[in-house]
């Protein structure tokens, strides 16, 4: 019985940016445009993150949310977030049922429990329905009547929420939107990709995405692709950048701008470093190298620090956007020893 | 396969040195121009301010001398301390990684590579390596395959140069407005000392020792002069000296300039041209034995001339050094005359008052105030006040007061428009209008009156302007002057 052939670290990184190439060539095949969003979306997947996806209905987001789940092989489960939708109709309840003509309580799974889970405008719910979410995305797992339930690796929150629509809504809390390691912002097509759209959703065709996994192999495939991310190496400087990112970002912090101080309750919290970090593994991945570069933080500011930023009232009147924030502060930046 | 740490290592070597010399170069232009000004500071002076007729007192040239000097040492002292600091800082193996990264492109895999295998920590970043590490050496190590530290980073001179022109230029500025704040013209001295150092230099460049010895006498008699530091008897010693020696050596060169001109006349043409040398050397010491025959002649024309030429130069010597004989007596005469320090009472010379109200010394005459100036009369004096002046000192007055106290200052004193200026003028404008009536024409044949167009005109459109128009509201500002003494009449 011979060994498992031992693979080689630029074998593993090949593998990665196989896997990854062939994901968003799959999503796309289905999704017109949103390249950004596509990726970010797959980049939270292997970071082992979830992400908030903002914009009007009709773009395509529950469908993106489906079909790079499909691409993948992994179980998706869909939830509606309504007013009246309880957490026990997310996290799933104890049931009476009867074997062998003795009464059980039995577990009954939510909608959770799956690989990847669509929260569909997440901010229609109440907040204690929202609170339910929040172990499931932190801590893997859900405890019902004392006892917890382990989610099954990998585990995707994919939320949605209309940024129109706010009457009825509870905007969620800032403590779970900081558990969301992006949020991405769905534009409208462009002239373009609505004709691409029309001609793929309207005519004889259907486009479906292949499955790159089986569905049992899967998750154990994925997870070797994240513990994979985890082992790219960071450089003191880049993390020196990134401290300072932070830093720039927080009100009356230390390297704070002016913009910041002036329009911003509160900064990122340290998820947000974090966050920065994850998404510049995986962005050096992708280029093929095996440590972090001051493009691949600057790449991941956006998504990963845009909703850790709470505005104040003058912001708010003077419509003064976290992205411009942002900006601002990336532009300032000076990169160390550069 | 190349090690990159040790590429790393020969980049940090390089911009070690690098850094070293650029920061030491930023103060060597300085140093080298202060220096170089200090050494050539005599030739500076001679190009410029002696040609403009001015001097720099030696003592001052000196000083100015050494400053440049230290000034120079200190620049010099400096750059090895800038050169040493750059080479320390330059040291750190990040810096060097972040800047060989930048120098490759290498997207930060040289700087995370330094940092986890800094050679001088050997734990350094072990903890942080992965299983991906031999990737990132390997890739690292592609980076670095062609990397040449010396051609990387090239050491450019010209903008430590340019940045240390400034200093260089400032240093000159400096010297430049130190010269042109301490040069003065020179004193009669001075010039007497300057013309016999010129005398002395044209001897002493002929080649005879006994020149040589006279200039050497003139030149010490001219530093003596110009010395402040050394009495005037003394100088009048080493004049005397000079002259003296002049005396001999003039004596000497008619005895040999008799005899060379005898020699030169006997034995013409056949030893001419010794004769003709020695008068080259100095006024015809004809040692007397020539060679050429035929030269005779023209040999001797020679000597006639030169020797006429350096009887002149020793009469122009012995002129300038009884110059400065008379020139030093005279002074030294004026000073015994002048009133001493303490003895200000008992001299003849005015000196400055500090109350310009005061009266002069009661011995020195003053027709002014006995003739012209205005007195006070009995009424003033019982009026007068007795009480100080202004600035506490009592005026005793009686030789009549000409001490305005300050001068009036001319403001707001072009009230009009000049002619062409301002808006256009209307009759209403004017102040008075001069009219000029033509002449009447008497014929006797009767005839008419007819208007002459041929009378003159005024050249000046109008002779009073009106006042411009931001003057009109305001006071003029000239205000009259009391004399001081009657101010507090006044007041």
């Amino acid at each position: 019985m011979g060994a498992a052939p031992q693979i080689t670290p630029a074998e593993r990184v090949a593998d990665f940016q196989r896997v990854f190439a062939r994901a968003e060539a799959e999503v796309s095949k289905v999704i017109v445009g949103h390249q950004d969003v596509i990726r970010k979306t797959l980049t939270a997947l292997f970071a082992g993150g979830h992400v908030l996806i903002e914009g009007v209905p009709g773009l395509g987001k529950t469908l993106m949310c489906k079909t790079a789940s499909d691409a993948l092989g992994l179980s998706f489960k869909r939830i509606q977030f309504t007013p009246d939708l309880m957490p026990s109709d997310i996290v799933g309840t104890q049931v009476l049922t009867e074997v062998d003509g003795r009464r059980e309580f039995h577990f009954k799974p939510g909608p959770i429990f799956a690989h990847v889970v669509l929260g569909d405008e997440i901010n229609r719910a109440t907040p204690k329905t929202q609170s339910a979410v929040l172990e499931a995305m932190e801590e893997r797992q859900v405890t019902v009547l004392g006892v917890t339930y382990p989610l099954e690796p990998p585990f995707l929150v994919l939320a949605t929420q209309n940024p129109i629509e706010l009457e009825g809504t509870y905007p969620l809390p800032e403590a779970q939107m900081d558990r969301f390691l992006f949020k991405v912002v769905m534009g409208s097509p462009k002239p373009e990709e609505l004709r691409e759209i029309l001609n793929r959703t309207t005519g004889a065709v259907t486009h479906l995405a292949e499955t790159i996994f089986p569905a049992s192999e899967a998750p154990g495939a994925i997870e070797q692709l994240k513990a994979l991310v985890r082992e790219v190496m960071v450089a003191e400087p880049i993390e020196r950048y990134v401290i300072g990112i932070i830093g720039a970002c927080t009100p009356n912090g230390p390297g704070a701008i002016p913009e910041v101080s002036q329009y911003l309750r509160f900064g990122p919290s340290p998820r947000g470093a974090q966050a920065l970090i994850l998404c510049a593994k995986v962005n050096a991945l992708l280029d093929g190298r095996v440590s972090v570069s001051y493009e691949d933080v600057a790449d991941g500011v956006m998504p990963a620090l845009r909703h850790r930023l709470l505005r104040n009232f003058q912001a708010e009147a003077e419509n003064v956007s976290t992205d411009s924030i942002l900006d601002q502060a990336l532009k300032r930046l000076k990169r160390p020893r550069a | 396969m190349v090690n990159p740490i040790e590429r790393i290592v020969a980049a940090r070597r390089r911009l070690m040195q690098v850094a070293a010399l650029r920061a030491g170069l930023i103060l060597a232009f300085p140093a080298v121009t202060a220096l170089v000004l200090a050494a050539a500071l005599d030739l500076i002076g001679v190009a410029t301010w002696e040609r403009l007729g001015y001097v720099l007192a030696p003592a001052i040239l000196a000083e100015l001398r050494i400053a440049l000097t230290a000034v120079g040492i200190a620049a010099l002292a400096g750059c090895a301390a800038m050169a040493w600091r750059a080479w320390r800082a330059a040291g750190d193996l990040m810096n060097t990684a972040e800047r060989v990264d930048q120098a490759v492109a290498g997207h930060q895999e040289i700087v995370t590579l330094a940092g986890l295998a800094d050679p001088a920590d050997s734990t350094a970043g072990g903890a942080q390596r992965t299983p991906l590490f031999p990737l990132l050496w390997r890739r690292a190590a592609g980076y670095l395959e062609r990397f040449d530290p010396k051609r990387a980073f090239l050491f450019e001179v010209r903008p430590p140069l340019v940045r240390s022109l400034p200093i260089a230029a400032a240093i000159l500025v400096v010297l430049a407005a130190v010269a042109l704040a301490l040069v003065r013209p020179p004193t009669p001295e001075q010039l007497q000392a300057r013309r016999l150092r010129a005398a002395a230099e044209q001897l002493a460049s002929s080649p005879s020792a006994i020149d040589k010895e006279l200039a050497s006498k003139i030149l010490a008699a001219a530093a003596a002069l110009e010395n402040p530091a050394v009495p005037a008897p003394e100088k009048l010693q080493r004049l005397a000296d000079a002259m003296s020696e002049l005396e001999r050596h003039q004596q000497s060169s008619h005895a040999n300039a008799s005899n060379g001109s005898n020699g030169a006349k006997g034995k013409s043409g056949g030893k001419g041209s010794g004769a003709g040398e020695a008068q080259g050397e100095a006024q015809g010491r004809g040692q007397g034995k020539g060679q050429g025959r035929n030269q005779g002649a023209g040999a001797n024309q020679g000597q006639n001339s030169n020797g006429a030429r350096g009887n002149q130069q020793i009469v122009e010597l012995q002129n300038d050094l009884s110059k400065a004989q008379a020139q030093i007596e005279a002074a030294a005469g004026a000073r015994n005359n002048a009133p001493r320090p303490g003895q200000g009472d008992k001299g003849n010379a005015l000196k400055p008052g500090k109350n310009p109200n005061e009266k002069g010394p009661s011995q020195q005459p003053d027709s002014m105030a006995q003739g012209n100036s205005p007195r006070p009369d009995a009424f003033a004096k019982g009026q007068m006040p007795s009480s100080n002046s202004k600035n506490g000192k009592r005026d005793k007055g009686g030789s009549g007061d000409t001490h305005l106290g300050e001068f009036p200052v001319a403001e707001n004193f072009q009230r009009f428009y000049k002619p062409g200026e301002g808006p256009a003028i209307q009759i209403r404008d004017a102040r008075y209008v001069v009219f000029r009536l033509p002449t009447e024409v008497v014929s006797a044949s009767g005839g008419k009156l007819v208007a002459d167009s041929n009378r003159p005109l005024a050249s000046v459109p109008y002779a009073n302007a009106p006042l411009k128009q931001e003057r009109l509201d305001t006071t003029p500002q000239e205000r009259q002057l009391v004399p001081p003494r009657y101010r507090d009449l006044i007041r």
